[in-house]
């Protein structure tokens, strides 16, 4: 098809994409001269070039559509930005609430234990006796009528005292508790009757 | 507000985009929208605009979108685009041969491999030198040598029947 070698032929093309040195060029120039098969070889190169740019002009947009893909870029741009920021506020609110709540979880958590201790070990060393019910009346003239009832622990010490407003309500509370006791201790030797319950 | 790397990326996209636009189309010919891969590429680098240098665009923006439409034309299944609908194709000051030839010259272009069509785009439209071409589309000086070299001789291959039937017509012309 050309007249000319692979090799000239690439030669040709590099100087017409203008990568030869000066050297090369002056070369170039001189066989050019005297060989016409290469000139021949460049000129066809040289229009198969000018059609391709012909081409490349036809994908050349117009200002209309570059100015309608700019808009389209920087409103795009705009928005994504936009959200963004959203989400960076967004993420920095949850931060905020979500270190609020740690906090507020840890309190409640701390002063739960130090809070628990101290009804276990009430509930563990408490001893109440039907003994511990008093019927005498407890208060001043002129007013209501209360009677005691005295929670002590294993060493008799008393350690609280419940008010009711009748004997049997009295009663009934230190025979619960005194259940509950019994209960526990049932526990805690591996020892459970149901019957007890019944 | 507006920082400056954002004012930079707006001005870079206003002054390259036209020959961004040029570039998706000879890459991409009828396989995809060559307004989405420049809207995409674009977009990517803005998302991580801060770590570029904006002083100096056109080399980061013309590698990112050749790279995309590259990316894109990989994809198995692409919606080939109706060529009446490509923007150009009709251009109304070509004279009819013209457009046939540049109908033919089209044709062939989007047959060639996509890298040496996109080495041949960055030659020939871009007029970069082959070094440039090399960085664009990360590969070596010689590698991008071969494949542009290949585009034409694939291209004047293709062409051969077209330029041997206009020769003949020429020929006709001239003996009427």
């Amino acid at each position: 098809m050309y007249p000319v070698s692979d090799d000239d032929l690439e030669f040709l093309e590099s100087y017409l994409d203008d990568a030869l040195s000066d050297d090369e060029v002056q070369a170039l120039r001189s066989r050019l001269a005297c060989e016409a098969p290469l000139a021949a070889a460049l000129r066809m190169l040289r229009e198969e070039r000018s059609q391709r740019q012909a081409f490349f002009q036809t994908v050349e947009p117009t200002p209309k559509e570059v100015e309608h893909l700019v808009g389209a870029i920087h409103s795009t741009a705009h928005r994504r930005q936009w959200w963004r920021d959203q989400r960076k506020i967004a993420q920095w609110a949850s931060a905020v609430a979500a270190c609020l709540a740690i906090g507020l979880l840890a309190g409640l958590f701390y002063r739960g234990l130090e809070k628990t201790p101290l009804h276990s070990t009430v509930a563990d060393d408490v001893v109440v006796t039907n003994k511990s019910v008093s019927t005498e009346l407890v208060g001043v003239p002129g007013t209501p009528v209360r009677f005691p009832v005295e929670v002590t622990d294993e060493n008799g010490k008393v350690i609280a005292v419940q008010h009711f407003d009748n004997p049997r309500e009295a009663t009934d509370f230190a025979n619960d508790l005194h259940h509950m006791q019994n209960r526990h201790r049932q526990n805690s030797n591996g020892v459970m009757l149901i019957d007890n319950d019944f | 507000m507006v920082d400056e790397t954002t004012q930079l990326f707006e001005k870079a996209v206003r002054l390259h985009t036209r020959r961004l636009l040029a570039i998706a189309r000879a890459v991409v010919g009828y396989r995809a929208s060559p307004e989405d891969v420049v809207q995409q590429a674009v977009l990517n680098l803005f998302t991580h605009r801060h770590r570029y240098d904006w002083r100096e665009p056109g080399g980061l923006l013309r590698r990112a979108v050749v790279n995309e439409a590259l990316r894109i034309l990989r994809q198995p299944k692409m919606a080939v685009m109706d060529e009446e609908h490509v923007p150009g194709g009709d251009a109304p000051d070509t004279a009819m041969a013209d457009r046939e030839m540049v109908t033919h010259v089209r044709a062939a272009i989007d047959k060639l491999p996509d890298h040496f069509r996109s080495a041949l785009v960055l030659c020939e439209y871009e007029n970069l030198s082959y070094a440039e071409i090399a960085k664009t589309l990360d590969a070596s000086v010689p590698q991008v040598k071969t494949w542009i070299f290949r585009a034409r001789r694939q291209l004047a291959e293709m062409l051969k029947d077209y330029y041997e039937g206009e020769k003949v017509n020429a020929g006709r012309k001239n003996d009427e």
